[in-house]
């Protein structure tokens, strides 16, 4: 013992209180949500999980793998209409049946590639929401640590987590409102990981006179978004939102511009669509699907002809209203400074 | 509420009411509607649209009979997810409109109109009475909607200004965006939860 090195007794230690330290780090709530996030990218996994929203209750089966490099998922809509999602890194197809009533709607959206945009930034939450874990469950016959991510003001959901207590994947999830109503349940029922998941399962079933619908994400990388930029300017916006996004594109009905913003604390986002009021005319409404609002709000100013501002996502519907009511054209905010008159 | 009952009885319900939170909800619908019914405007805190919301949602709507929606809007269109192989007049193009219908159909059950106040302030809800504004050719079971604009109120900031009536092209334009955001969201997130709504959304 006298004989062995001091030096190497000290790298020991150091190297056991960094492994200690590096422990320590592992177990904050911070931590587990980026493994989790990472555990969704890059683990292996086949499973069969429950989707509730608000009034509809869904089974999918999802597998998971990357292969050669490049992420590889398929999601299957197990009961109602036959759907299948499969994605190919930033390919994404949808194969549905005809008849499928998203199909019809996919036409209604305005058209061209998706804007890249951190939506998710787990670095930001903390200013926004608490973090804390309450307990330990069991899911889908697995041992899950429960996490609790709790809004610090009325203007956005909170979330309460099930991560599994080996992999970090994400086994059930809760969206709640200020209640403590659950607008959104998500969990696994059944789940297997690593070699269990075979790649045949990665392909399609391909049904006979299926459709395919293919959704792709830009391929520039995302800029930050300059506010002097768009069109138009949000009067006021919940503590924590910003930019994440910004396009125009054109609307398949009628190909006017669509000014569409969308914008994220971090964890919850909503999209902002700003067009001319249309030849039809709007009204102004809320709908919800879920814990996602809709909201359609229909401004008049003097010296400007209408528009139309809709708002859509998941935070609470007084929060919404409020930001669609703030939407004013940049030019008239900066010149009257006040908030547009409604009718 | 509508002079029926004596003042020992009116007593003993507001007692009732001040303990019991869903007996106070469920007064508070019945004030709405009774408002509603006798064309006079009333406004709803926002529990109470939500509760009025919950109330609309498990509140059976006479089925619609379905029929064919309108053909899509605008050849033009070039959507972000197109369609590799439908064809426009196709039977499947027609069965296409017909489970549009569908789901247009059940989504709006949850549609209110909201009013505004002139200052844009504070917005106030009226939810009135079931009205079918449904285009021809397909039915649109909206519950709750607007009173009309020329309807009587009585003035004062607090009251609500109504805008338009729910027509299925609004309802559309709502479910079209709601999908624009939900692909947005997906293919910019990492995880399974991301594609849950696209795979699910409203499926008849």
């Amino acid at each position: 013992m006298s004989q062995f090195p001091r030096s190497a007794l000290t790298g020991a230690v150091w190297l056991a209180v960094a492994l200690g330290a590096a422990s320590a780090a592992a177990e904050s709530p911070r931590q587990w949500l980026d493994d989790m996030n990472r555990a969704f990218s890059e683990l292996s996994y086949d499973g069969v999980f429950s989707y509730f929203s608000g009034h509809d209750l869904a089974s999918l089966r999802v597998v998971h793998m990357v292969v050669d490099g490049e992420q590889r998922e398929r999601l299957v809509h197990l009961n109602g209409a036959p759907r299948e999602i499969v994605r190919r890194g930033d390919e994404v197809a949808c194969i549905m049946m005809p008849g499928d009533a998203l199909l019809e709607l996919e036409e209604s959206i305005p058209s061209g590639p998706f804007a890249r945009a951190f939506v998710r930034r787990y670095d930001r939450i903390s200013e926004n929401y608490g973090l804390s874990f309450f307990g330990e469950d069991r899911v889908a016959d697995r041992v899950a640590v429960r996490l609790a991510v709790t809004p610090l003001d009325d203007d956005r959901y909170g979330y309460r987590l099930w991560l599994d207590k080996v992999t970090r994947l994400l086994l059930r999830s809760e969206l709640v409102d200020g209640d403590g109503q659950r607008l959104e349940i998500f969990q696994f029922n059944q789940i297997r990981f690593g070699d269990a998941v075979e790649p045949a399962m990665l392909e399609p079933d391909g049904k006979d006179g299926s459709l395919v619908s293919h959704l792709t994400l830009a391929t520039k990388q995302p800029e930050p978004v300059a506010s002097s930029e768009v069109s138009w300017q949000v009067g006021w916006l919940p503590e924590g939102f910003s930019m994440a996004a910004a396009d125009i594109r054109r609307a398949p009905s009628s190909l006017k511009a669509v000014d569409t913003m969308m914008y994220s604390d971090g964890l919850a986002a909503f999209s902002l669509f700003v067009e001319d009021m249309p030849d039809s005319g709007a009204a102004s409404m809320v709908s919800r699907n879920g814990a996602t609002v809709a909201v359609t709000h229909r401004v008049e100013i003097s010296d400007r002809a209408p528009y139309l501002v809709t708002l859509v996502g998941e935070i609470p519907t007084p929060t919404a209203q409020r930001i669609a009511r703030s939407v004013v054209p940049r030019d008239a905010a900066i010149g009257a400074g006040g908030p547009p008159a409604e009718r | 509420m509508d002079d029926e009952a004596d003042a020992f009885e009116l007593r003993r319900v507001l007692d009732e009411l001040g303990r019991d939170d869903e007996l106070r909800a469920l007064w508070d619908r019945y004030h709405l509607i009774g408002n509603a019914l006798r064309g006079e405007p009333a406004r709803a805190s926002g529990r109470l649209r939500d509760r009025i919301w919950e109330a609309l949602e498990t509140t059976p709507v006479a089925a619609p009979g379905v029929t064919e929606a309108p053909a899509s809007e605008g050849s033009a269109a070039v959507a972000a997810g197109s369609a590799t192989t439908a064809q426009p007049g196709s039977p499947a193009r027609s069965r296409l409109g017909r489970y549009t219908g569908l789901a247009v159909a059940a989504s709006v059950a949850f549609a209110v109109v909201l009013g505004f106040n002139g200052l844009g302030s504070r917005d106030a809800e009226v939810p009135a009475v079931a009205a079918n504004d449904a285009g021809p050719g397909i039915v649109t079971p909206v519950v709750a909607t607007t009173l009309d604009d020329t309807g009587p109120r009585s003035g004062g900031p607090a009251v609500e200004r109504v805008v338009g009536s729910v027509t299925p092209r609004d309802v559309r334009r709502a479910q079209a965006y709601m999908l624009h955001h939900a692909q947005q969201q997906a293919l910019n997130q990492a995880g399974v939860m991301s594609f849950v709504k696209l795979a699910t959304y409203e499926a008849p």
